[in-house]
């Protein structure tokens, strides 16, 4: 945990000197975090609703 | 903002995230007249709370893009028209502040006219969903009345200005290049003008002036909001305005809203949705009304009360999007089929 804080302290710092890097970082941080999810959710939803739907199988 | 203050609200930014992240998900926004007053009332400056915004609103709009994307909702090739319209509009609506700011009441202007919209574009989807529910014959038609599209698009649609081009996924077989392109130079000049995403307004323009169903308008207004927030968010960061640590955190309760808000959709009919949004940008008009008196007549309060009110409203949207989900995943249950 405080590995990640300093890593972001560190990305965050890059403000001030490479404004560019860090608007980079940002977007790429952001986007890669919202495929990471949507990818976490899909598998998610895949263990604990599909198992559910015997109804479709039994037919 | 120091990390320390950020990680010590990190429960509330999870669940604004989430709030926010239904909304957008549901309705096609990017949520901004949502996320920056709340974010300015857990203490981020005003200027943080609109970069940060634009950096969540890039990944959320991205997370729920794809879910769209897998239901079929998203029309990539009206989406990339409206993009390059959008461009073209936003520096004319930039040229236009720029023009009024040097003449004196840019502010007063612009405010008054993004009241005016708000409420003007609230009325008139209240009108049409109540011309809808109260004629039986239009009723009884259900399933056409969103294909047949609304009367401006139809007549937009008769146009033959070439190039022509075909836009299948939203049940357009032939319309002229430069509809969807001017519709996306207007949307863009307003949003730019106003100085807001814009979401709110695409949504109704592709909707009633091109005659897309409501559940594609919805998608690929949040595929146009990928392109626009990654610029946005880009230009704040690039002047250090974005706190990355709040906006990875609201991005974890967001990309689950979005999903909860795209899922919804496949649950509540188009006019229902219409309805959802008419309220939620009418109670964003009282907001930000409120918020100008509140300026004009130097009352701090009513500002204060204007975050509240559109926090609140959100917050309640998001329970009734909730609910609707699970009704209708129940129902779908009921009958022996599933989802997606």
């Amino acid at each position: 945990m405080d590995t990640a804080f300093t890593l972001l302290n560190t990305i965050q710092s890059l403000s001030t000197e490479h404004p560019v890097a860090f608007a980079v970082s940002v977007l790429l941080i952001m986007i890669t975090e919202g495929l990471l999810l949507v990818g976490l959710i899909s598998v998610m939803l895949k263990i604990f609703i599909r198992p559910g739907s015997r109804t479709r199988r039994s037919r | 903002m120091p990390i320390e203050d950020v990680t010590s609200i990190a429960w509330l930014l999870v669940l604004l995230g989430f709030i926010v992240g239904t909304l957008s998900g549901f309705f096609g926004v990017g949520g901004a007249f949502i996320m920056t007053p709340a974010l300015n009332i857990l203490g981020f400056p005003i200027v943080y709370a609109i970069g940060t915004d634009l950096a969540l609103m890039l990944g959320s709009s991205t997370v729920a893009t794809i879910r769209h994307f897998r239901f079929g909702n998203v029309d990539i090739r009206l989406g990339i028209y409206m993009v390059l319209g959008t461009i073209v509009g936003v520096w004319l609506g930039k040229e236009l502040v720029f023009f009024l700011l040097a003449s004196g009441d840019a502010e007063m202007v612009i405010r008054l006219i993004y009241i005016i919209l708000l409420f003007s574009l609230s009325a008139f989807m209240v009108y049409d969903y109540i011309t809808f529910i109260t004629r039986p014959h239009l009723q009884a038609n259900k399933p056409n009345t969103e294909s047949r599209g609304t009367h401006l698009s139809r007549r937009l649609r008769q146009i033959k200005l070439r190039p022509m081009v075909k836009l299948p996924a939203s049940g357009i077989r032939q319309i002229s290049l430069w509809v969807p392109l001017s519709i996306g130079v207007i949307t863009g000049f307003l949003a730019s003008f106003l100085g807001v995403g814009g979401g709110f307004i695409r949504m109704p323009a592709l909707i009633y002036g091109l005659g897309v169903p409501t559940s594609v308008a919805v998608g690929t207004d949040l595929f146009e909001i990928i392109f626009s927030s990654a610029f946005g968010a880009f230009l704040y960061a690039m002047e250090g305005k974005v706190i990355l640590l709040a906006a990875m955190i609201l991005l974890l309760g967001a990309s689950l809203g979005a999903q909860v808000g795209s899922y919804a959709t496949r649950y509540v009919r188009g006019m229902r949705v219409r309805l959802y949004f008419a309220l939620t940008i009418f109670f964003a008009g009282v907001s930000v009304t409120l918020k100008q008196l509140g300026v004009w007549h130097d009352i701090p309060l009513l500002s204060t009360i204007a975050g509240y009110l559109i926090v609140g409203v959100a917050t309640i949207m998001m329970m009734i999007i909730v609910v609707k989900l699970i009704l209708g995943l129940i129902a779908h249950h009921a009958r022996g089929d599933h989802p997606a």
